[in-house]
């Protein structure tokens, strides 16, 4: 099974399921959540993240019940091989659409902003196979990548938010609560997609010596979670106002193209903001990525996962350039991927442990 | 040892980070022409060439020849094109001229009076800057009585570059209430808030000068009217715009000037009676009086409780008589009633919602308390 050195550190849980959560959502949940409920998207976001600490509670309890066991593998115990095989490959498609939209998203916005001229497929190759080296190397590489990471992209990230303080006017941020809850909630599922990625805690504590110490940090990397999101959409919304901030595609970059200050050296940050996000990209996919390779080396019922995952770049690869344009890609993601994380996260977790109680499985 | 070996490998990597992220296209910096100033026309109709053509487009760059201080010319060429939209002009500039147009550095953007006249020129200009991502949107926007391309014409007597020269006029808006700031970026969110509303800067070409003076009046995308230039005080005034500034006085048959670095603006909703809302305006401001007459004795409270009320009434009756301009002649809601209603008094703003401009020029009324401070009055009694 696991090999002894392949071991997530609890600490390294939290960063997995920050780093992946946060990626090419960042940029556009402001305007998801303006369109959603206006001056009160950040309110909405901040709820959003809260229900998810109920999710990964759930996550964390039901891996508690399996120690040392993954989803891939205790679906299987819970469900039966047949059913759990099945279930886990759902997942492991899930994921691979939701690979492929990130790599899109993120080659999208590359496009725009930076590399008008390069093609579009030498700059999904190029992050594909980078992600390839990394999650060849097994988990705790994964782990690691995640770690090193995540100061180097949250501390400028926070630092080059502040600067667009001075054009931020916080009374965008009123009226409170104006907005109808039937609007709020029908809204839920267009923001489940900004927090997609903690349904990877399924498979991630499995990789712990013990779950149990896995509520500490993953309920706090939600919190942080959360927080960051707020932040960033209460700022974009306090900058444009909400009729700007839904207007726009991705608020956050035409945020940080705001900032403009006499006598700062730099103008024009949004190339260090592109080169930071890039890397919260990156973890993203490689989190993810892992993930898909080790299910399928489950399912198909071998000891390795390396070799799937070369292959599984080309799968990934052929979904990402499936969309005809910006808008098809948006509009396809939004037809597809909420209904999965809300199976994911909230739904498969919930049924399963429901049945693991019921049956009374657990391993001691 | 271990943690210092971590910090500066975080260290190098941030470096990194912030570093490489230079230079990503490959051109090189003369192949470059730094349009600093972008002027936007209606096309004239001899200058028609195809049914498209809808804008004369005027981008101005420094000649680097004669930025020094030797040379006598002016330090600047406008390149001219006539085309559907700034995108198809810029390929057009590059078919006449060996370099490539650069937006990064673009501090001035001018809309002709005759392109602001007309809501379809205005909505495709606005979705361009909006849309295209070579445009940035800190520039500073202007409306040009006449035509854009007039400014550039102008030879400044005292500065080389035009663009610096208008940006540093727009700068001093923290010294002199009488100069509205304006970046583009909030002007198009004034614009989208407020269904086409805008007051944007006027920038009126000389001789050898420009003149940022008054201000355009915009509703529905169309340009409706001019404030003139203490108007434009009492607009920064009232919407909390002003800061620093002057404001002459008459006391007792000489006028003296009321200098401030502060000026405070808030809202308070006093009363709703009879279907009409009782908005009052207060504003604060604290300042020096540094010039009066030789031989009067200003250290005197009385006095200048005097000055102070004389003052209030000044600024009060001014904005009033703004308000009133609003109300009756653009009928239109531009200085913050709609937006305090809908932020502090939701519920009662949704009632009114709907047909709100008529609400306004009708059953709004506004009283404005003007609160004058004289702190300190110079270096003699």
């Amino acid at each position: 099974m696991i090999k002894n050195d392949d071991l997530v550190s609890p600490y390294q849980i939290a960063m997995i399921i920050i780093m992946t959560v946060i990626s090419v959502g960042v940029f556009s949940i402001a305007s998801d959540a303006a369109n959603a409920a206006g001056p009160d998207g950040w309110l909405m976001v901040a709820f959003a993240g809260a229900v998810n600490i109920l999710a990964v509670l759930v996550i964390v309890i039901l891996n508690s019940r399996f120690p040392g066991k993954t989803f891939a593998e205790y679906s299987q115990v819970i469900l039966g091989t047949i059913l759990g095989r099945l279930l886990t490959m759902m997942f492991t498609i899930y994921l691979i659409f939701a690979t492929a939209y990130v790599v899109r998203s993120f080659t999208e916005v590359i496009k725009m902003f930076v590399l008008f001229r390069t093609p579009t497929e030498i700059i999904m190759l190029s992050l594909i196979l980078v992600c390839t080296y990394i999650v060849r190397s097994g988990v705790e590489c994964v782990a690691r990548i995640n770690e090193l990471i995540f100061p180097i992209l949250f501390i400028p990230f926070l630092i080059l938010m502040a600067f667009g303080l001075p054009s931020a006017d916080f009374s965008n941020l009123r009226p409170f609560l104006q907005a109808s809850p039937v609007r709020m909630l029908s809204a839920m599922p267009a923001l489940a997609i900004n927090y997609a990625g903690i349904e990877l805690a399924l498979f991630y504590i499995g990789f712990m010596e013990n779950p149990k110490k896995a509520y500490k940090p993953a309920i706090a990397a939600v919190l942080f979670i959360t927080f960051f999101l707020t932040i960033v959409t209460a700022l974009c919304i306090a900058a444009f106002g909400q009729n700007m901030t839904a207007y726009f595609l991705w608020p956050l970059m035409s945020y940080i193209r705001l900032i403009s200050m006499p006598g700062l050296f730099v103008e024009h940050l949004q190339g260090i903001m592109l080169s930071l996000w890039m890397l919260s990209v990156f973890t993203n996919i490689v989190s993810v990525y892992f993930v898909m390779s080790y299910s399928i080396s489950k399912i198909a019922g071998t000891k390795e996962q390396k070799q799937y995952v070369l292959p599984l770049a080309m799968v990934i690869y052929y979904f990402a350039l499936q969309p005809d344009s910006l808008v098809s890609h948006y509009e396809l993601a939004k037809a597809v991927l909420p209904y999965f994380i809300i199976l994911f996260l909230y739904v498969v977790p919930v049924i399963l442990l429901l049945i693991a109680k019921l049956r009374k499985l657990e391993v001691k | 040892m271990k943690a210092v070996k971590r910090l500066s490998l975080a260290a190098v990597m941030l470096l990194c980070v912030l570093l490489i992220t230079g230079c990503w296209d490959k051109v090189e910096i003369e192949d470059r022409l730094f349009a600093l100033a972008i002027g936007v026309d209606d096309v004239k109709e001899e200058e028609r060439k195809t049914s498209e053509d809808m804008y004369t487009f005027s981008f101005v760059a420094p000649v680097l020849e004669e930025m020094k201080k030797e040379s006598k010319g002016p330090a600047f060429r406008t390149y001219e094109a006539v085309s559907c939209g700034i995108i198809h002009s810029q390929s057009q500039l590059l078919e006449r001229f060996s370099q490539k147009q650069y937006f990064g550095l673009t501090r001035v953007m001018l809309f002709g009076e005759g392109m602001m006249r007309d809501e379809k020129l205005l909505k495709e200009i606005i979705d361009a800057i909006l849309r295209y991502h070579e445009l940035h949107n800190s520039m500073y926007a202007y409306i040009v009585p006449g035509r854009a391309e007039e400014v550039f014409e102008v030879k400044p007597k005292f500065e080389k570059l035009i663009m610096r020269y208008i940006a540093g006029i727009t700068e001093n808006s923290s010294y002199s209430s009488g100069i509205l700031k304006l970046s583009l970026s909030d002007a198009i969110i004034m614009l989208i808030n407020n269904k086409g509303g805008l007051v944007i800067p006027r920038l009126i070409p000389g001789e050898e000068e420009i003149r940022v003076s008054g201000a355009g009046v915009l509703k529905e995308y169309r340009l409706v009217g001019y404030l003139d230039d203490s108007e434009v005080s009492s607009y920064n005034r009232l919407m909390d715009k002003a800061k620093g500034g002057s404001f002459p006085v008459d006391i007792e048959g000489t006028s003296t000037v009321f200098k401030h670095f502060r000026f405070d603006r808030s809202i308070e909703l006093s009363k709703v009676e009879g279907g009409k809302i009782y908005l009052n305006y207060n504003m604060e401001t604290e300042g020096t009086i540094e010039e009066y007459t030789l031989n009067k004795i200003m250290l005197d409270n009385k006095f200048l409780k005097k000055v102070e009320h004389e003052l209030g009434k000044k600024i009060e009756s001014e904005s009033e008589k703004l308000i009133k301009r609003f109300q009756k002649e653009f009928r239109t809601d531009l200085i913050g009633a709609r937006d305090y209603l809908n932020k502090y008094q939701p519920k009662l703003f949704k009632t009114i919602e709907k047909d709100y401009d008529k609400y306004f020029s009708d059953n709004i009324v506004i009283k404005v308390n003007a609160d004058v401070h004289i702190r300190r009055i110079g270096l003699i009694k």
